[in-house]
């Protein structure tokens, strides 16, 4: 029997030098040979893929029990109608043209830059020194960008002026409020109806921009049906 | 037709593409601005714009009484009175048969006058007259023609009246 350095490899479990395994399977023709080392290697093979297996199973639910720990507790409140609801609220606008607004009641966003308005009343000063005052069902006041949405049975009275309209839009930045929406607007001895509003609070004028129907009441331009010449 | 009280009982309605309102240092002024067209009874005016002005000082005792019973609107704190309204641009007043073109008129409420400027010419069928001013006078119906040196009165009158029937 051949020295060498040969691994010592057990077969049921008796010592067999790896040499002399290879020189008793001598007798196994070649093709069983191939067999045994492919069955051999997809046992190897089996055996990682389960150990591979198990390995990231244990460390996917050690991953997630780390993050489900953390996510769960901190997790944004998604209600809509979640914030603070406030009764008789009022605010008043800074800067230049500073304009006071109160309602009903309010519900003041997380953000506190958006409040939903319960029956708003608005005063707003214009530069000639008249006062123009708005009246609404509901509103949205937008504290950052210095907005105020009106909806719902609009009123806006400036002098002996009334104007109704279904929505209208204020901006601080324009100094105007505006509408596309139809008004009407009353006055002492007038009526009118049109299409589209627009209010330019600094210079105390109100337009109605569209399909202008008016009826003034109390002239009289025409006495009687014959002009003589 | 409508009956002559009638027609100066009625509002006076008007058309137009923009109104805007504004406060002035005596009341209020409305302007209405593009395609006015105000009619009232059978008198139609037509212009480009058309500026109402409300006076709150010059308030008539009867202007308050006759205003609560004809006017529904609701009863306002000091409700002005219509002092007068202007019109400018392509001015055209039309009643009957008599038309009146200018390029400004202006209807002063309290004089009951109409007062047409800027080359006005009335006619009325083949007749016609052009002046430097011309003022209706409604309450009574009478006009006057005001010349300058420079382009007096003039006028066309038919004087055969009834070869005109037999045109008709």
């Amino acid at each position: 029997m051949g020295t060498g350095n040969g691994q010592i490899l057990r077969v049921n479990s008796q010592p067999v030098h790896s040499e002399n395994l290879i020189k008793s399977a001598v007798g196994m023709n070649h093709k069983e040979i191939e067999r045994w080392h492919r069955r051999r290697n997809i046992k190897r093979a089996a055996q990682f893929l389960v150990l591979a297996a198990v390995l990231l199973l244990v460390t996917g639910y050690s991953a997630s029990r780390y993050f489900h720990s953390d996510t769960d507790d901190f997790s944004v409140n998604s209600d809509p109608n979640a914030g603070i609801t406030i009764k008789k609220f009022t605010y008043s606008s800074p800067g230049a043209h500073p304009w006071e607004l109160e309602a009903a009641s309010a519900m003041v966003a997380e953000s506190l830059d958006k409040i939903n308005l319960h029956k708003p009343r608005v005063v707003y000063h214009g530069g000639k020194g008249g006062k123009i005052f708005l009246i609404a069902d509901t509103g949205d006041l937008d504290k950052q960008r210095q907005t105020v949405l009106a909806r719902g049975n609009v009123t806006v009275k400036y002098e002996d002026l009334e104007f109704a309209a279904d929505n209208i839009n204020y901006s601080q930045e324009k100094q105007t409020a505006q509408t596309q929406s139809e008004v009407s607007l009353k006055g002492a001895d007038f009526q009118a109806t049109g299409k589209g509003l627009k209010m330019h609070i600094q210079e105390e004028e109100i337009t109605i921009e569209n399909d202008v129907r008016a009826r003034l009441f109390n002239v009289k331009w025409t006495d009687t049906n014959k002009v003589t010449m | 037709e409508t009956h002559p009280s009638e027609a100066s009982d009625q509002p006076m309605e008007i058309k137009s593409m923009k109104l805007t309102a504004k406060k002035t240092s005596t009341g209020q002024e409305l302007v209405f601005e593009g395609r006015v067209t105000v009619t009232q009874g059978n008198l139609v005016l037509t212009c480009d714009r058309l500026v109402v002005i409300y006076d709150q000082k010059t308030k008539t005792v009867s202007a308050e009484i006759d205003r609560k019973a004809k006017n529904p609107v609701m009863d306002q704190k000091d409700p002005g009175t219509l002092k007068s309204a202007i019109a400018y641009g392509n001015v055209k007043v039309v009643q009957n048969e008599l038309m009146a073109v200018a390029g400004k008129g202006i209807f002063d409420n309290l004089k009951k006058t109409i007062t047409l400027t800027d080359n006005p010419r009335l006619s009325r069928g083949k007749d016609w007259v052009t002046a430097n001013t011309i003022v209706i006078h409604v309450s009574d119906n009478s006009m006057e023609m005001i010349g300058e040196e420079k382009n007096g009165v003039k006028a066309t009158i038919n004087t055969n009246p009834s070869k005109l029937e037999k045109e008709k």
